[in-house]
């Protein structure tokens, strides 16, 4: 559904993007997590066709963000990180408007059916200006999911709110999940573990790491990730390792000339690579490679704001 | 629905929205005040000095004039409020193009600008009843004051592309028009080839066929291409807008 490929954007001098890749299939809830400035925004106005890339290439839903930015902006619907609305208006005929403007039809319906969903149907008449923050969100989501598109894209859309709102918020966006594909952008760590089922993450423009939600939480409570290789029978050194203490997942990669690949997630020690080190050996089997593969995600999340105070897992 | 329905609607949609937006805000209604306030003074002036020919002609100048002072003030919000308030980032990421962006928004401030000519029917009214005067001055009067207006919308629109500061915008408007209106008078101080072109460029010199009961198709084509090259470079400037973001 959305395709990014060594995507790199400079203002001037400056980098924002660089050498940025990652995918998100239809169903995905996908989460751009990353400290302010990271480049979460601007890969987001790239894929909205606000701007285009120095280098590299969008897609969404097949279709190139450069070459046919017209199709791209039919199919999704994209809330901005500062909710930029038209305060004079009120909200049905901000709606009304969008609606034109995306061409939605039945269009009298088809607001009825976003005011439903963002739950503003009780201010549809009230002007945008007189709207409190949390309202004036839901007005930005309204006009985001209006025409049901295939794809959102949201901009940090729990910024700003109060807890209760944040909860209602994240709860819409899981509810909106399913057949659509959602992009959202936050720097804030549970908020994608709650949300999303997969996870890039973005520092100083380029991509740290990029995985589904469940195998980030396991590197995030502390676990190193070791690639191991060995010329033996697979499923026994599989077994093996896995009885090596400190381990706490084996996962096969490729067996090649008799010789098996594996991704061990092991808690942070280097007496595991030890052990493991003495485990094949002592089996008889010849150990070809014993490599931690160091993304250092504490480095990146002593960055990013880890902990939420009083809103408790959706 | 054709593609070409789906462009109109697209147009439409941006100029019913600017129309709900001048509706709304005291702003429009303000400017007409002024504009229809100062017009009507010098109406009353020119007549109660003894007015020389039962039609607009002694008036328009001033009109023209006056026009040149308040669309520029009308038409600076258009581009550079959106831009400030940062509603262009979605504007911009609509299925709509920044030449439909561009065309709604000048069609509703012309629509807004010709109703507040409107009440200005009230003086045709008078001469037609107080003096014996043809139609012909007075269709030709209004032809030259909608191109005319429509010149001025498309330059005013250009300068609100340019900045944020709906201010700037509007000064900036007012600079602009007021340099290609005094090209007519600088036309009488240029040598005579400089001033043959200069006397072609300048607003004023087109216009003033109008004002004498005369339609001249050069006249006529003259503000058609101001006015179209004048949303060309706007869309332009938009478009240059996305890749400098």
């Amino acid at each position: 559904m959305i395709e990014v490929e060594h995507l790199t954007k400079y203002y001037g001098p400056k980098m924002a993007l660089q050498d940025v890749s990652f995918r998100a299939e239809r169903g995905d809830i996908l989460g751009l997590l990353g400290p302010n400035g990271a480049g979460k925004s601007t890969a987001m106005r790239i894929l909205t066709c606000y701007f285009p890339p120095t280098s590299g290439t969008a897609r969404v839903a097949g279709y190139d963000v450069v070459e046919d930015s017209l199709e791209v902006r039919r199919r999704i619907g994209y809330l901005p990180e500062n909710v930029p609305l038209y305060t004079d208006m009120t909200v049905r005929a901000y709606l009304d408007f969008v609606a034109r403007v995306k061409q939605v039809q039945p269009r009298a319906d088809s607001i009825d059916w976003a005011m439903d969903a963002a739950r503003i149907d009780h201010v549809a008449d009230v002007i945008i200006g007189k709207l409190s923050k949390g309202y004036r969100q839901r007005v930005g989501l309204a006009q985001a999911i209006l025409g049901d598109p295939e794809v959102l894209i949201l901009d940090e859309p729990t910024v700003g709110l109060d807890p209760n709102q944040i909860i209602e918020t994240r709860q819409l966006i899981k509810a909106l999940g399913g057949e659509r594909t959602i992009i959202l952008s936050t720097h804030i760590l549970p908020e994608v573990s709650m949300v999303c089922n997969k996870v890039v993450i973005i520092n100083r423009g380029t991509v740290a790491a990029v995985d589904t939600v469940e195998a980030l939480s396991r590197r995030l409570s502390g676990s190193e990730r070791v690639a191991v290789a060995v010329r033996g029978p697979r499923q026994e050194v599989a077994a093996r390792l896995e009885h090596v203490p400190g381990v706490l997942a084996v996962t096969p990669i490729e067996t090649h000339d008799g010789v098996a690949r594996f991704e061990l997630d092991t808690e942070p020690s280097s007496r595991v690579r030890e052990e493991l080190a003495a485990a094949i050996v002592r089996a008889g089997w010849g150990l070809q490679e014993l490599r931690p593969q160091g993304l250092s995600l504490e480095e990146i999340f002593l960055q990013l704001t880890t902990s939420e105070q009083g809103v408790p897992a959706a | 629905m054709t593609r070409l329905g789906q462009g109109l609607a697209a147009i439409g949609a941006v100029a019913r929205k600017e129309l709900y937006s001048y509706a709304v805000s005291p702003f429009a209604y303000v400017v007409a005040a002024v504009f229809l306030l100062i017009n009507g003074l010098i109406f009353f002036l020119i007549l109660s000095n003894g007015f020389p020919e039962a039609n607009l002609h002694p008036l328009l100048p001033t009109t023209a004039f006056l026009l040149l002072l308040v669309i520029p003030v009308l038409t600076m919000r258009l581009l550079a409020e959106e831009r400030a308030t940062g509603t262009i980032e979605l504007l911009m990421t609509f299925p709509v193009t920044d030449a439909q962006v561009v065309l709604g928004k000048f069609l509703a401030t012309l629509v807004v600008y010709t109703i507040m000519l409107v009440p200005t029917l009230g003086y045709v009214v008078i001469l037609k009843v107080y003096g014996n005067s043809e139609w012909g001055p007075f269709i030709s009067a209004y032809l030259g004051l909608l191109l005319l207006g429509g010149a001025f919308i498309a330059i005013g629109m250009f300068s609100s592309s340019l900045t944020r500061n709906q201010i700037v915008a509007g000064v900036v408007g007012i600079g602009i028009l007021l340099l290609l209106w005094v090209l007519g008078a600088a036309s009488g101080i240029l040598g005579s080839r400089l001033a043959g072109f200069v006397g072609y460029l300048s607003l004023s010199d087109h216009f003033t066929g109008f004002t004498s009961g005369v339609i001249d198709l050069k006249d006529v084509v003259f503000f058609l291409s101001v006015i179209a090259g004048a949303l060309f470079i706007t869309t332009r400037v938009l478009e240059s807008n996305r890749w400098r973001a």
